[in-house]
């Protein structure tokens, strides 16, 4: 049953699709979430309102979301890494922001009375110290990455929602179980990748 | 070396001119002035919250001041960049604050790094500075802070104080998290460091033990105010007030005994003490009247050369000082009292000589014991 729907639906390739998207909106996420973190660490008075905006984004329902975009972006892979990006840049530019601003005092204490400038501090006493906080961050964008772009296959992004779509309409139990089963594991697999990082930077950069 | 902005290479004196800070309704630090000499060891001491690390962080300017003004060598620190002015003054903190991303090499080498050092300058200064804070070069220099015993961190923060060879340390409490043992070894190692490195220290603690062990003069501060500043000897034998001798506990002195220098109890010797070689006892019996003294030191060429007391004078009119001198326990300015009353009492002696090359005073059993009491 594995091999005939593996074979069929072609899930070696779709699966190479699949997380070649992920990685790619991750990438976006990545850049884009850190820099606005960074961003309102330099402009607190923004902060209380971009991630408020942020907020209000992710409440909004993948389809939803999906939907809305497609006036704007058509459809395809277009739509589906816009709507990862909007739906996991929250996680990333808060825990950014967070740990940019909650790095323990004594550090900064001794940073400044050595004469480091505020720049300075924030590139070699910030930014490491805050990025066990990103990590953590970037694994919740991950999970709703891989969900969002699942999803996607319903405005034709191609990835493993194709298959899941194809199974809905001809009513195909063996393809739905054995891709959804599959979808789960390659999920599990990518979000452990991301913990062993995010346990790596711990113990790289952590505090205790 | 490029170290680009030495504001000073050696510090003459530090005033601090009435200076005031105030958080909002509270004052923490009331018309402060008193002045640093360079090179001593300056101790602000007082009960938590009187200000005391308030007025240290204003010197490099952590702390900004409302009123009055702090400069260094005559130069307001108002005109430095604070930036710069903080790489020119070293600090250390009770909390130490290693940076747990970087290891002992990086810590300590973060503003040589930042300043432009090559690798190599920075490989051996870092060593340098291991080797001084007595943690060998191989073991540590690859460490992270986590690998490190509270007391190897704190010689850390302290080696990571001095990379930038400035000539004014400042440190707030830095062996207050200590156990007493270790707190007691790292002040002993630290004193030989500081008469290694004769840099000026601003030293804030509440601990009035350290105080005296470590302090060339002490300033005592109640309720952003300075109460007295003075050395141990006189904040023992003259508190300005009650609550200075509630601190020093002047009423037992006995307590700071091992603290104390022979050069903190000595007589100063003055001129009417000194006696020549070659002068005649009946003569030398007609100064001591009249100077209503009983006990000189003879010298000759300015050469110490014996002790003399009227009693023994007496006795032998007719000769000269030069065969009628004795040999009294010799004493080094920085010896322990303690250890000199030791001394005296084992060759039952009442008087010592204080020493360095030349004569610098007189130790009195009599008058030390008064003094302590």
């Amino acid at each position: 049953m594995i091999a005939q729907v593996w074979k069929t639906q072609q899930l070696t390739i779709k699966t190479v699709e699949h997380l070649s998207m992920v990685f790619m909106a991750l990438l976006f996420i990545i850049i884009i979430g850190v820099t606005i973190g960074v961003f309102l660490y330099n402009k607190k008075n923004l902060s209380d309102i971009v991630l408020n905006i942020l907020n209000v984004i992710e409440t909004i329902p993948e389809l939803v979301l999906l939907v809305i975009l497609m006036p704007f972006f058509g459809i395809g892979f277009k739509p589906t890494l816009v709507a990862s990006i909007l739906y996991s840049i929250l996680p990333v530019a808060r825990n950014t922001y967070v740990g940019l601003t909650q790095v323990d005092r004594q550090y900064l204490e001794s940073a400044r009375a050595m004469g480091l400038s505020e720049r300075e501090i924030l590139w070699n006493i910030r930014i490491p110290l805050a990025l066990p906080m990103i990590a953590a961050g970037i694994r919740i964008a991950i999970v709703f990455t891989m969900g969002v772009v699942t999803l996607g296959g319903l405005i034709a992004a191609g990835g493993l929602g194709g298959p899941i779509q194809t199974g809905i309409h001809l009513y195909d139990k063996d393809i739905i179980l054995v891709t959804g089963l599959w979808i789960g594991i390659l999920a599990v697999l990518v979000d452990s990748i991301g913990s062993w990082v995010e346990r790596y930077l711990n113990r790289r950069y952590g505090y205790d | 070396m490029t170290s680009s902005h030495h504001f000073f290479k050696k510090i003459k004196e530090i005033n601090i001119d009435s200076v005031t800070k105030k958080y909002g309704s509270i004052t923490a630090v009331k018309e402060v002035s008193l002045e640093i000499q360079g090179g001593e060891l300056l101790i602000l001491l007082g009960p938590s919250g009187c200000g005391k690390t308030t007025l240290l962080r204003m010197i490099n300017r952590l702390v900004e001041i409302d009123e009055g003004n702090i400069s260094i060598n005559g130069q307001d620190i108002q005109d430095f960049n604070p930036v710069l002015l903080r790489k020119n003054i070293g600090y250390v903190i009770q909390q130490i604050g290693l940076f747990p991303h970087m290891t002992v090499k990086e810590n300590i080498g973060l503003v040589p790094k930042l300043e432009g050092w090559s690798e190599k300058e920075i490989t051996g200064k870092v060593r340098d500075l291991l080797e001084l804070v007595s943690l060998p070069p191989d073991q540590f220099i690859n460490r992270r802070p986590k690998q490190l015993s509270g007391g190897q961190q704190q010689r850390i923060g302290l080696a990571r104080a001095m990379v930038m060879d400035s000539p004014l340390l400042l440190m707030d409490e830095p062996f207050g998290a200590l156990d007493p043992i270790l707190r007691k070894q790292l002040q002993e190692e630290f004193i030989s460091i500081k008469e290694k490195l004769q840099r000026t220290i601003i030293f804030v603690t509440h601990d009035i033990e350290e105080a005296f062990r470590l302090g060339d003069r002490i300033a005592i501060l109640k309720d952003g105010q300075l109460i007295q500043l003075a050395t141990k000897n006189e904040l023992l034998v003259n508190p300005a007030n009650d609550f200075i001798s509630d601190i020093v506990d002047s009423k037992q002195k006995f307590r700071h005994l091992d603290n104390l220098t022979v050069q903190d109890m000595m007589l100063p010797l003055e001129e009417k003490y000194i006696f020549r070689v070659s002068q005649t006892a009946e003569s030398a019996i007609k100064k001591m009247r009249d100077a209503e003294i009983e006990f000189g030191i003879v010298l000759e060429n300015h050469e110490y050369r014996g002790t003399i007391t009227l009693n023994q004078l007496y006795a032998n009119p007719d000769k000269i000082l030069g065969k009628l001198s004795l040999e009294v326990p010799l004493f080094h300015p920085d010896e322990s009292v303690a250890v000199a009353m030791d001394v005296m009492k084992k060759n039952n002696q009442f008087i010592g000589v204080v020493k360095k090359n030349k004569p610098e005073g007189i130790l009195l059993a009599d008058e030390l014991l008064s003094r302590l009491i």
